[in-house]
């Protein structure tokens, strides 16, 4: 069964070009000239904060919202003044948008009885539901209202409902967002493996970097309407493009420092100074937590304000200097408890120079 | 200077076919609406504003300065407003029973509440007669005592409070419900007495509705006819109502002059809604302090 | 609710509430509909079943049910629509519309009358033009229908701007996403979800069309056998001092409303929502 739709999805998945979208919402541009090329079979997650324009994207792409220029084709065909409804664009809504009054089975139904050409026997119709329902593994729901059901039962629902139509591209709105912390975990991961199984197209809108790494192939970070960076989860953390970047994924302490011949001063003298690779000129620097080690010293000028293990180490939130600090401690040396005064030391640092 | 450029379109998708929104039907809606709007509601009340017009200012003056139209409109504006403040404290009392009390009948006590809204008008007041005429069950006890209510100035009112009293009730009540008891436990916490709580907690949370009540109440008695003619006695300069005075004009043919009453009614009425908006705007931020 | 210690007031205090308001809904409610169907039944049952007998009270009744089945399915085709336009698009002047729908409530009933008579009276715009033509809109069906439709017109509206404005429109953005077209979405998503309030405005709207009085006893010239409607047929027995009748066809009415009422708190158990204000 799963077979079948795994090369049904492969056959009909369609690769997403997106080329200089712009929306506006009175004078304020919702999306600026965005561009963004997604593969066949892909799975993209927009990550970004609320108000970057990720949801107006999404709305765009499922035929929801429109556009005041760019444009937009999927598969071959360009979706200029195609309505959503002759799309086959599988959406799921961020809090799902069920039919109330419907239950599981007429949910997922809706798109096959709605068709106004080929559409199929009420025999094909159930065959068809019962084995979505299979594969969203709540066989056992068929007769429940909405509801009646948890947030995730509602979830897998929604893509049940979305499924049906055999889209060629699904487009998931902030699917996790309404669901407890360990529910969505295993979701995401069972939507991924889904997905993968499938091989159909997938972008995923989200705020949650965990979610956005975990389970796309290509993550692309939004910012005011533009895409600050679109690249693999590896790449965005190891080489981000620019200051938002760096600042929005991981963690980071953010210190302002002046570069001069490849040597990073810091403001006020607050951390020792560092060998770094950039221009000179005032700059941004952003030093990840595990970069940033704290020694016990006397003289220190910081104190350690809590202490908490995390996996095999230990992390520690130290404050001095008017800021607050997130750092390890030194490797191999005594951990500082909470009072300690300690001195900090920057191992490395990603810096983007400040455009004045 | 540069020359003026056109803009950019799209090819092949007009302005019209790119703003098109996601959902159909917006079009054919807003059409039904508005024609189902203009004919039935605007454009005849277009002649309620235009026609005064044709008697020129000192006609309008004319009828308004007529003493028998001059007692109607006091008789109807005074009526009513009181009796949407003796609504007030009522409505208050039963929202409070009907959200805050459980006791047996209580639901059948709040279908009640909605009687005035569903009996017909001419029913209600020829109920109220019934019941305040000089022999009826309650007419004759307050006869006893020497008040008379049917058929005197003191029957518009309380056919007037009649259909005032659920729009308090109905208004209050929600918002009493949304209140919830937290802000209430929270003073008793504080050490605020219980007179002090409800004072100085629910009451000023409850204002906004309240007047809302209270204007929603004036509005529906300051016109009402039905329920108000049959108990009211109907005696010129002293239990007239201003619609009866319209209601004669017009049989008498004199469209424009009814038109002034009315087109003055309305007026008046705003104005009084109006003041209560602005109470209410004055009450706001103090609430929300 | 359930009150904590700290809320609760002394049981005198609390009874002594709950006494008051039965007290005076008692007083001020039941007490004036028990009045209605005491003097309904004073001369006993068949002087209120001849009342009904009566050709011209079979007119009014017919006449009655008439107008309602005129002007109920017209507001209700307009409410609908309204609601539509109202709770599931933005567009500029949204406020001045939902305004202007409710205005008829804020109009007295006799003014809602006289409107329609100074447009198509003897004395109105179009009065003297149409009387040439031999087409009667005052005192007459047109007359009636038209005040009633005016009365009538927020209640369908009313009613269902809140629930759609609540509900949203993401549920018929997935019926198009789903391929529904506009009228698919409407049938089996947008109406389903909004039946029970839509029974309920339209039981409103119904209560009110039969039992409107003010604007109709403006409009109708008060033609036995002809223009009476049951509320105005009620004013003319009462000022011919058939006091029976005119409290027997009360009765009918003052059913029709309980009818509607229990109706009504039934329909909001089923749809689990509060009602709004009439």
């Amino acid at each position: 069964m799963n077979v079948s739709l795994h090369h049904e999805a492969l056959l009909r998945s369609a690769g997403v070009e997106m080329e200089s979208i712009t929306r506006r919402f009175g004078t304020a541009a919702a999306l600026d000239g965005v561009s963004l090329s997604v593969r066949p079979g892909e799975f993209v997650a927009l990550l970004g904060p609320s108000g970057s324009g990720k949801t107006t994207l999404l709305r765009i792409l499922g035929g929801l919202d429109h556009m005041d220029s760019g444009s937009v084709t999927i598969g071959e065909r360009d979706m200029a003044g195609v309505p959503a409804r002759e799309r086959g664009i599988g959406f799921v809504f961020q809090n799902y948008a069920l039919f109330r009054h419907m239950d599981v089975f007429a949910n997922i139904a809706f798109g096959l009885r709605v068709r106004k050409h080929g559409r199929p026997s009420s025999a094909e119709i159930a065959a068809r539901v019962r084995q979505l329902l299979a594969l969203v593994q709540i066989p056992e729901l068929e007769r429940r209202y909405p509801d009646q059901l948890s947030g995730g039962q509602r979830q897998r629902v929604a893509l049940a409902r979305a499924l049906a139509i055999e889209p060629s591209l699904l487009l998931l709105d902030e699917p996790f967002g309404a669901l407890d912390a360990q529910v969505r975990k295993d979701l995401r991961l069972w939507l991924r493996g889904l997905q993968e199984e499938m091989g159909i197209t997938t972008i995923l809108v989200t705020h949650d970097q965990d979610e956005a790494m975990e389970v796309a192939d290509r993550v692309a970070v939004m910012q005011a309407g533009r895409i600050a960076q679109f690249g693999t989860p590896d790449v965005l953390l190891d080489q981000p493009a620019d200051a938002f970047v760096a600042g929005f994924l991981g963690e980071s302490n953010r210190l302002v420092c002046e570069v001069r011949g490849g040597i990073a001063h810091f403001a006020d003298a607050v951390l020792p100074s560092l060998a770094v690779q950039a221009p000179d000129g005032r700059a941004q620097a952003f030093i990840r937590p595990h970069q940033l080690v704290a020694r016990v010293a006397e003289d220190g000028a910081f104190i350690v304000r809590a202490v908490r293990p995390a996996g095999p180490g230990t992390r520690l939130v130290l404050s001095g200097a008017g800021m607050s600090f997130d750092a390890v401690p030194a490797a191999g040396e005594e951990v500082p408890r909470r009072g300690d005064a300690c001195a900090l030391e920057a191992m490395g640092a990603r810096i983007f120079p400040i455009l004045e | 200077m540069s020359v003026a450029l056109p803009l950019p379109r799209q090819p092949g998708a007009s302005l019209w076919r790119r703003r098109r929104d996601a959902l159909p039907g917006f079009g054919l809606a807003l059409g039904i609406t508005l024609t189902w709007l203009s004919l039935i509601v605007l454009v005849p009340l277009s002649a309620l504003v235009l026609r005064p017009w044709e008697l020129g200012v000192t006609g309008i003056l004319q009828v308004l300065s007529d003493p028998r139209v001059l007692a109607a409109l006091r008789l109807s504006f005074g009526s009513a407003l009181l009796a949407a403040l003796v609504n007030l404290p009522l409505g208050l009392l039963v929202a409070w029973v009907l959200v805050r009390l459980r006791f047996p009948g209580r639901r059948v006590l709040d279908a009640m509440v909605d009687l005035p809204f569903a009996l017909p008008t001419a029913v209600a007041g020829l109920a109220l007669t019934a019941l305040f005429a000089p022999n009826g069950w309650l007419g004759a006890p307050l006869k006893a005592v020497g008040v008379q209510v049917a058929y005197t100035p003191l029957g518009v009112f309380v056919a007037m409070m009649f259909v005032g009293l659920p729009f308090t009730v109905r208004t209050v009540e929600p918002v009493l419900r949304d209140l919830g008891t937290e802000a209430e436990e929270a003073a008793a916490t504080l050490g605020a007495s219980r007179a002090q709580a409800l004072l100085r907690v629910v009451l000023p949370a409850l204002a906004p509705a309240l007047l809302t009540g209270f204007g929603l109440a004036f509005a529906r008695s300051v016109g009402e006819y039905g329920s108000v003619i049959f108990i009211a006695g109907n005696r010129p300069l002293v239990s007239e109502i201003a619609p009866l005075v319209i209601v004669q004009r017009l049989e008498g043919f004199d469209y424009a002059g009814a038109a002034v009453i009315g087109l003055a009614m309305l007026l008046l009425a705003f104005v009084v809604l109006f003041a209560v908006g602005l109470l209410q705007a004055w009450l706001r931020p103090e609430r929300r302090a | 609710m359930i009150s904590s210690p700290a809320t609760r007031d002394r049981p005198l205090t609390r009874w002594t509430a709950v006494i008051l308001a039965v007290l005076l809904l008692t007083v001020f409610l039941a007490l004036p509909l028990a009045a209605v169907f005491t003097e309904a039944l004073r001369r006993g049952w068949e002087t209120a079943l001849a009342a009904y007998a009566d050709p011209d009270a079979q007119s009014a009744i017919m006449l009655t049910l008439l107008v309602a089945a005129i002007a109920v399915p017209v507001n209700t085709l307009g409410g609908i629509a309204a609601a539509w336009c109202v709770a599931k698009y933005e567009f500029p002047g949204k406020r001045l519309l939902v305004a202007l729908i409710e205005l008829p409530f804020s109009v007295s009933p006799v003014i809602s009358g006289m409107v329609f008579v100074l447009v198509f009276g003897a004395q109105g715009w179009l009065g003297p033009w149409l009387q040439e033509r031999g087409v009667q809109i005052i005192f007459a069906l047109p007359g009636l229908v038209l005040a009633t439709v005016f009365v009538t017109f927020p209640f369908v509206a009313r009613t269902l701007i809140p629930l759609m404005q609540e509900q949203g429109r993401t549920e018929e953005e997935a019926a198009a996403t789903l391929g529904a077209s506009g009228w698919q979405s409407f049938r089996l998503v947008t109406l389903p979800n909004v039946k029970w309030a839509l029974l309920t405005g339209v039981l409103l709207c119904n209560a009110r069309a039969m039992g409107e009085f003010g604007a109709v006893s403006v409009v109708s010239g008060h033609i036995r056998g002809e223009t009476n409607t049951m509320p105005l047929y009620i004013e003319i027995l009462y000022n011919e001092y058939q006091f029976a009748a005119a409290f027997a066809v009360a009765a009918l009415l003052a059913l029709l409303a309980l009818v509607t009422l229990f109706a009504k708190t039934l329909l909001e158990r089923f749809s689990g929502r509060r009602r709004e204000i009439a």
